[in-house]
């Protein structure tokens, strides 16, 4: 679906006092909007009208549950001028232009001041209603159906991909877990037909073995059994999904902590964790060096044992081959079916016949050449035992190497974590209690965070081996069938929903790998093109578990070393390639997005953001500081004058308006 | 490099009561690469070759191999591999004319294999996540027993 804003109009919304229209004049190549106001003005709810009025929520706001003592969502400054008994609303309309034609969504909710002059929200006066064309007439929808229709525009789960916070953008690569990334690449695979198919399927196959006449005892038994484990994959399943949701905020949590000293006023501060940034990310890679050196060292164990184990068994074999080469009964390839030939024949191939002790020489020899045909072989086989003495006898040193290894690399990752510990005593002994209280959390955090990934290993690996057990005890099942000529049709119904299953779970995998690898490639290759420094950096790799690198020409994988500016154009990068590949053209509205960017990168997203999104309206939410005199110069040849608001703001910050400056 | 082998079997087996070490889907399974195992991630044939050498070493062998699985490609071991089972073969023929026809030789190595795979469970059943460690000072011993 495609669409564009042609109109937003807000009244009374938060900090909008009455009635402020805003007309955006459409055009393919100046496509940016430009929404310029001070910090505090107003501009986070703009988009936060935009989201309310779609979806019913207010996309910057921590907590969308109205708080008694928080400002109410109508204007305050309006309901406070309301006279007792009076009503009043907060109503934003949405017109859209489609190639069906317009769109009109308009969301109000009103307010009350009763006698005594307490104001309350009207219970259940939120009311969204849907205009829009179908043929020749216009169709207008309230009620439930509405939310319906707004999401076959755009569905609810794309909104962080449109509708997009800067500051928020910059920390995505920063504070994301890759559990975050997969579930943002997830949302636009679309997978929710293929999921409920999945999950039809999975209840049909449930019921179908409930029909099965359980004719044996044998079949009510492993019915029984399947259905308890079955439960258990559920229960398991489910404690594992909230225990990864804990974690996840526990890491999302100590991420905003380094993130917060990363950037305090602090040089000191500062610095700490910048030390302590580069030892994590080596531990990191440590751990990674050491599990692998650990896993190849059990690999070379299992390989190299059996050669030990029959150490005198292949040396007496390789003693027989020996003596038979020393004595020369090895000779050269001859077939033993020539001698055959020659003797049943009776003539030798000179003509004279084989008689008497001519034949009898022949006789003994046919003996020996049976033996000649395995010469190729043996002479393989002798050649093999003596590399495999060669391997044992280099046992000892290779062990040696394994051992001296993985004790560097252990050596390395204690020195490396008693100057984590150092670093962290030296912030807990800061003079800023702010910075006392958050490394304390961090250092809880950390506790938290080891034990509940221990937790949640040890747990996938149970639920591994209970689905392991479902399988098994399915075959056991089936098996049990076959012995029942009644259950046959139902066994063949069976075979077809577990193909179809198996089906289907190899399609979700097929497409979830092909559209990372879509973001992955799009990302990268926008990355480089938005990037100041595109010759530091080789590509942005999004591995098969959503961990993300960004690859330094060097080699090495710099997403955790990113400037502020480099981090915000990965998020940029990384939302329009899922933008892009959503299939979804809608308008993208930025608020903040050039805050903390040096000069140079807002030169590149200035010039270059607008003509990737070429024909996709871009709104931009900017402060006095990020929309500079530069910045205003690259922007004007993708703006049209029309399109330049400026929101303003009375000296109480009660009452915004916003007036068209083009 | 590899050259004819004499009437080679196709696969070997091992028993449906030693199945759930070898294959992925089991619970028990030790080759699986989530197992804590030292098998984690290897291949059958690597089980079958390992458990052959320990139940030779051990001079344990089954009488015969009930309800055999014959799930291992002797087509996928190296060279190595298969000269470690024939090796076997010729020892105890105390001739090179077993290698006319290798089947047999397997069908031996299989009873040695049924074997070994429960010495191997006896032992990781006592040393647990040490096994690979143990099984690193077997070998070291077995080498030095040589030199002395």
């Amino acid at each position: 679906m495609q669409f564009s804003i042609s109109s937003l109009r807000i009244t009374n919304f938060r900090q909008f006092y009455g009635t402020q229209e805003l007309d955006f004049k459409l055009d393919k190549e100046k496509n940016v909007i430009i929404i310029y106001g001070r910090n505090g003005a107003g501009k986070s709810n703009i988009l936060n009208a935009m989201t309310w009025c779609l979806y019913g929520f207010e996309i910057q706001r921590k907590s969308n549950i109205q708080n008694k003592n928080e400002l109410p969502i109508v204007n305050a400054s309006a309901l406070d001028e309301l006279k007792p008994n009076g009503k009043i609303s907060a109503e934003v309309v949405i017109r859209l232009k489609t190639k069906d034609g317009p769109w009109s969504i308009k969301r109000r909710i009103e307010w009350s001041k009763n006698a005594q002059g307490d104001k309350n929200s009207v219970a259940d006066s939120e009311k969204l209603t849907v205009t829009y064309p179908d043929g020749n007439q216009d169709i207008t929808l309230t009620g439930s159906e509405t939310q319906i229709r707004i999401n076959q525009l755009l569905p609810k789960a794309l909104i962080p991909f449109f509708f997009i916070d800067g500051e928020q953008l910059r920390n995505f690569f920063q504070i994301s877990t890759p559990e975050q990334i997969g579930q943002a690449i997830n949302y636009i695979s679309q997978m929710q037909l293929v999921t409920n198919a999945q999950e039809h399927l999975e209840w049909v196959e449930e019921d179908v073995r409930r029909k099965v006449k359980r004719t044996t005892p044998k079949v009510d038994k492993i019915l029984k059994d399947l259905e308890f484990y079955k439960e258990e994959e559920r229960t398991k399943s489910g404690m594992l999904h909230n225990k990864n949701e804990l974690l996840n905020t526990y890491l999302e949590e100590k991420s905003e902590i380094d993130l917060f000293l990363k950037e305090h006023n602090s040089v000191v501060i500062r610095q700490l964790q910048g030390k302590r940034d580069l030892l994590d990310n080596s531990n990191q890679r440590i751990n990674e060096r050491l599990s692998r050196a650990k896993v190849a060292k059990n690999s070379y164990l299992v390989d190299i044992a059996p050669f030990i184990f029959l150490k005198d068994t292949i040396n007496e074999s390789h003693n027989i081959i020996q003596e038979k080469v020393e004595k020369g009964e090895l000779p050269p390839k001859i077939r033993e079916t020539f001698i055959r030939e020659l003797l049943e024949k009776g003539k030798c191939i000179c003509g004279n016949p084989l008689i008497g002790d001519a034949r009898r020489n022949l006789e003994l020899y046919r003996e020996k050449v049976s033996l000649s045909e395995l010469s190729e072989i043996v002479i393989i086989g002798k050649n093999q035992i003596e590399e495999i003495f060669f391997d044992i006898h280099n046992f000892t040193e290779k062990m040696d190497e394994f051992a001296d290894e993985i004790r560097e690399l252990e050596t390395e990752f204690t020195d490396n974590k008693l100057q984590l510990e150092e670093i962290s005593e030296n912030l807990k002994e800061s003079n800023n209690e702010e910075i006392q209280r958050k490394e304390d959390r961090r250092t809880d955090l950390e506790i938290k965070i080891r034990e509940l990934e221990q937790t949640i290993h040890q747990e996938t690996l149970e639920l591994e081996s209970i689905k392991k057990l479902i399988k098994g005890k399915k075959v056991e099942y089936d098996s049990e069938l076959e012995k029942d000529q009644k259950n046959i049709h139902l066994k063949k119904k069976l075979r077809l929903i577990e193909s179809a299953i198996t089906v289907l779970n190899d399609t979700e995998k097929e497409i979830k790998d092909r559209i990372r690898e879509q973001v992955q490639d799009n990302a990268s290759s926008n990355f480089l093109t938005l990037i100041s420094k595109n010759r530091a950096f080789q590509e942005v790799i999004i591995h098969d578990d959503y961990t993300v690198e960004v690859i330094h020409t060097l080699g090495w994988n710099a997403i955790n070393n990113l400037s502020a500016g480099e981090y915000l154009i990965m998020g940029l990068s990384f939302m329009s390639a899922l933008m892009s590949i959503s299939g979804f053209k809608a308008p993208v509205i930025i608020d903040t997005p050039l805050g903390k960017e040096d000069d140079i990168h807002r030169e590149y997203i200035t010039t270059n953001l607008p003509k990737y999104l070429k024909g996709t309206q871009l709104f931009l939410l900017v402060t006095p500081t990020e929309y500079t005199e530069e910045v205003e110069n690259n922007l004007k040849q993708f703006l049209l004058e029309e399109n330049y608001y400026k929101i303003l703001v009375n000296e109480d910050h009660t009452k915004s308006f916003i007036k068209r400056e083009g | 490099m590899s050259t004819n082998h004499y009437n080679e079997p196709r696969y070997v087996g091992y028993s449906k009561e030693v199945m759930k070490y070898y294959q992925t889907d089991h619970v028990d399974s030790w080759t699986d690469s989530k197992s804590t195992s030292i098998f984690a991630g290897k291949m059958q044939k690597d089980l079958f070759i390992f458990a052959m050498a320990v139940g030779k070493y051990y001079e344990k062998k089954a009488t015969e191999v009930k309800n055999k699985q014959n799930n291992v490609s002797v087509q996928a071991m190296k060279d190595n591999q298969k000269w470690a089972v024939l090796s076997i073969g010729i020892e105890e023929k105390g001739d090179l004319f077993c290698l006319k026809d290798e089947t047999p030789i397997y069908s031996e190595a299989e009873k040695y294999a049924h074997e070994g795979i429960k010495i191997i469970k006896s032992n990781i059943d006592e040393h647990s996540i040490n096994y690979p460690l143990k099984l690193e000072e077997i070998l070291r011993n077995i080498l030095e027993a040589k030199h002395q």
